[in-house]
């Protein structure tokens, strides 16, 4: 993992100069993100059936997932009902499970 | 410094023309949109949770995006078959048009809430078409309600509980045998990550 880290560190800067801005222009519509992970040495993204539950303020909840250099949060429904999940044993703000997909970057929280 | 006076004066102007501009928004019915301007692209990818439901993403670099697929006519998440814990069929579990669980019905439910190991639960009740829809709500709603008790005193913690009557047919209510799939109680179990 540290050689990883420190390999990124080598080449971030290079693959920086190489990426386009998204910002329109007045031309074509610019790509804005991709159904692949950018992150150098990780293309595979999400991983299907891999998240932590994360107990929003007022009981519902949400799949929190840490790619690395990209979070993702979404709401998680039952499947039968439709209906948001409403926790009454878990106190919000809670988080259930491993968050972090990858260990390639350290996870700071400043 | 006569260019910064101008410039100035211009940024004011402009301040004050779009200040005009929000309170005709607001206010009345603003010129009439006939365009967009697509300004990016997405090519979204599609991510299944632990559930079994799926949701859009995309990575755009060094920040994500992540929604929900739900179903354009509906608002329902569109999931695949994987939760539901079991779905007792109603004949077994209650006399027809009754809350009441018979014996063997609340014997079942004790062992498989003993057994299912989940950490929560969501009870729905489902009846056939026949009767009115308003009847079919209720009793659908008691007998969830029966399901919930035993589930409690079994320890089981119940986050939610319902009745959906005939609105949620899993198929015609146009033969016997159909009509008795319909009449069902759902059980889906909520299980979190290890």
């Amino acid at each position: 993992m540290t050689r990883k880290f420190a390999l990124l560190a080598l080449i971030a800067p290079i693959a920086i100069a190489g990426c386009q801005s998204t910002a329109y222009d007045g031309g074509a519509p610019k790509l804005i993100a991709r159904n692949v992970d950018s992150a150098w040495g990780d293309p595979q993204g999400p991983r299907d059936g891999n998240a932590a539950v994360a107990v929003l303020p007022n009981c519902t909840q949400a799949w929190i997932t840490d790619e690395g250099l990209e979070g993702y949060g979404t709401l998680r429904y039952d499947p039968k009902s439709g209906l948001p999940v409403c926790s009454t044993e878990i106190p919000a703000g809670s988080v259930i499970g491993d968050h972090r997909a990858s260990a390639d970057l350290p996870d700071i929280l400043p | 410094m006569h260019n910064r006076f101008f410039s100035g004066l211009k940024t004011v102007a402009f301040a004050a023309v779009m200040g005009i501009a929000s309170v005709a928004t607001f206010g009345t019915a603003a010129v009439a949109q006939d365009s967009v301007t697509v300004t990016g692209k997405i090519n979204w990818g599609l991510w299944v949770d632990p559930d079994g439901c799926t949701h859009w993403w995309a990575d755009g670099g060094v920040e994500g995006y992540m929604v929900p697929n739900v179903n354009p006519s509906t608002g329902k998440p569109v999931c695949l078959k994987r939760n539901t814990c079991a779905t007792p069929n109603t004949d077994v579990l209650f006399a027809t048009d009754s809350h009441h669980l018979t014996a063997s019905g609340r014997q079942w439910l004790q062992q498989f809430f003993a057994s299912a190991g989940a950490f929560a639960y969501a009870i729905y009740g489902h009846t056939d078409s026949r009767a009115s829809d308003e009847y079919n709500i209720r009793l659908s709603q008691r007998r969830a309600n029966s399901v919930a008790e035993v589930a409690r005193a079994t320890g089981a913690v119940v986050d939610r509980v319902a009745g959906f009557g005939e609105r949620r047919p899993i198929a015609p209510n146009d033969s016997a045998a159909n009509m008795q799939k319909n009449r069902r109680v759902e059980i889906v179990c909520y299980r979190y990550p290890q």
